[in-house]
């Protein structure tokens, strides 16, 4: 049970990897932080993303990689301690606030954050998004939930068709 | 101390050597996502949200919003591998009763004969229905009042061999129920009877049988003369038929 003080550190100060956003903005971060990306977690595994070189994330902004490390920052001490079995309720207790405070944020956003946690897979991510989204569908009606989440209007074909549903599914409108 | 480590946002340099080595993503992944359309959310994330969604929001809701995430609802049997249309908040009308019916047959079907569980209200058709659509249900949780009438149990019970636990809120039982798990279940363990009143045929040497091959809890001491669920209620009453369609439902 004796975790490493800090992540991989070899040497007393933690590995910093540097990633790159879609709009080139550059952002040096501890290695065990960014690990918690499985898509990452190789890369910098075989030694990539130091010094100068970084890690190019080609799908993702700099302001949902900044939002992205918030989260990874926030949770890969409590990863390092492989899910915490040793960690305190405190601890539990604060990140699951800070989970919930993180994902209170305006939809746009969300929708980021949820693609970006989808292509990086960052699982605790995911799934806190995931929830977020469940969260904000539940027992809401076909129709409100077009409307919360801002669904583009419906094709003729596509009304046609959601029409039909809505026949053979006649008890969900009871 | 990690927790003092900020994003560092350092000036945007200029990295035009595209110097991608091994490292980044994979360059297959398609360009930045501009748009913000809900609708169109890769399915392997809609999934995700799915399987934190109340089955009978998928089916009332989500599940009909538009036709892409009804495609994802519809055709993800995993989705409904474990059935869950259990309601705290029943109510006594025949509408809801049909609708939650209908819901429960919906459910299964998209399951795909994978629906390894179901936990809801059922009655004596739908435990037909799923009888012949779920071959591996493990776990059989009638939240309604349990009613199983003698003609429906060998339709029914010789269909759930892997049946491993089963549970009624209350209802009705009947010695012919108890008699075919005894010989139709080899590997039911736990058969809790809730609420359920007995039919004053079951013996006590049944019910000793039972004892000694599955743990038996809750066996109610009280007798009834009748069952008192909708679909008898209906039937008593000529209605059937009429408020079930009938014979739109292929058994």
């Amino acid at each position: 049970m004796a975790a490493p003080e800090s992540g991989d550190g070899n040497n007393g100060a933690a590995r910093m990897v540097t990633l790159i956003s879609s709009d080139n903005t550059r952002f040096e971060v501890e290695a065990a932080a960014a690990s918690l990306s499985q898509t990452l977690q190789l890369t910098i595994l075989d030694g990539g993303g130091g010094g100068g070189d970084g890690i190019p994330l080609p799908n993702v902004d700099s302001a949902t990689l900044s939002k992205v490390l918030e989260y990874c920052i926030k949770h890969a001490p409590a990863a390092a301690n492989g899910g915490a079995p040793n960690a305190t309720a405190v601890d539990r207790a604060e990140l699951e606030r800070f989970d919930n405070e993180f994902v209170n944020i305006d939809q746009s956003v969300l929708y980021s954050l949820i693609m970006a946690a989808h292509n990086l897979e960052i699982e605790g991510l995911q799934s806190l998004v995931a929830k977020k989204v469940a969260d904000m569908i539940k027992g809401k009606s076909p129709m409100e939930i077009r409307r919360t989440l801002g669904f583009p209007d419906p094709t003729p074909e596509e009304q046609a068709e959601m029409n039909a549903h809505m026949l053979e599914y006649g008890w969900a409108y009871e | 101390m990690v927790n003092l480590v900020e994003p560092e946002i350092t000036t945007p340099s200029l990295s035009s050597e595209g110097g991608d080595k091994d490292g980044g993503l994979s360059p297959s992944t398609p360009p930045p996502q501009t748009s913000r359309d809900w609708a169109a959310l890769p399915r392997d994330i809609l999934c995700e949200v799915f399987r934190r969604t109340r089955h009978a929001d998928i089916l009332c809701g989500a599940g009909l919003a538009c036709t892409a995430w009804r495609g994802v609802a519809a055709e993800e049997p995993a989705l409904w591998r474990r059935v869950d249309l259990y309601e705290e908040d029943y109510r006594e009308e025949l509408g809801y009763w049909t609708g939650r019916m209908a819901m429960g047959r919906a459910a299964v079907d998209r399951s795909r004969g994978q629906c390894e569980s179901f936990r809801g209200p059922a009655d004596r058709y739908l435990l037909l229905y799923l009888a012949n659509r779920a071959p591996s249900l493990r776990s059989l949780q009638v939240t309604s009042l349990w009613c199983l009438p003698n003609a429906f149990v060998d339709l029914v019970i010789p269909k759930m061999p892997m049946l491993e636990v089963l549970t009624m809120a209350g209802g009705y039982l009947m010695p012919s129920t108890l008699h075919a798990l005894l010989r139709h279940c080899p590997r039911l363990d736990l058969l809790d009877t809730g609420q359920c009143a007995l039919h004053h045929e079951i013996t006590f040497r049944l019910l000793d049988e039972c004892h000694s091959k599955f743990n038996v809890v809750k066996v109610v001491p009280g007798r009834s003369p009748m069952c008192f669920c909708w679909t008898c209620h209906l039937e008593s009453n000529g209605l059937l038929a009429y408020a079930y369609n009938l014979d739109n439902i292929i058994f």
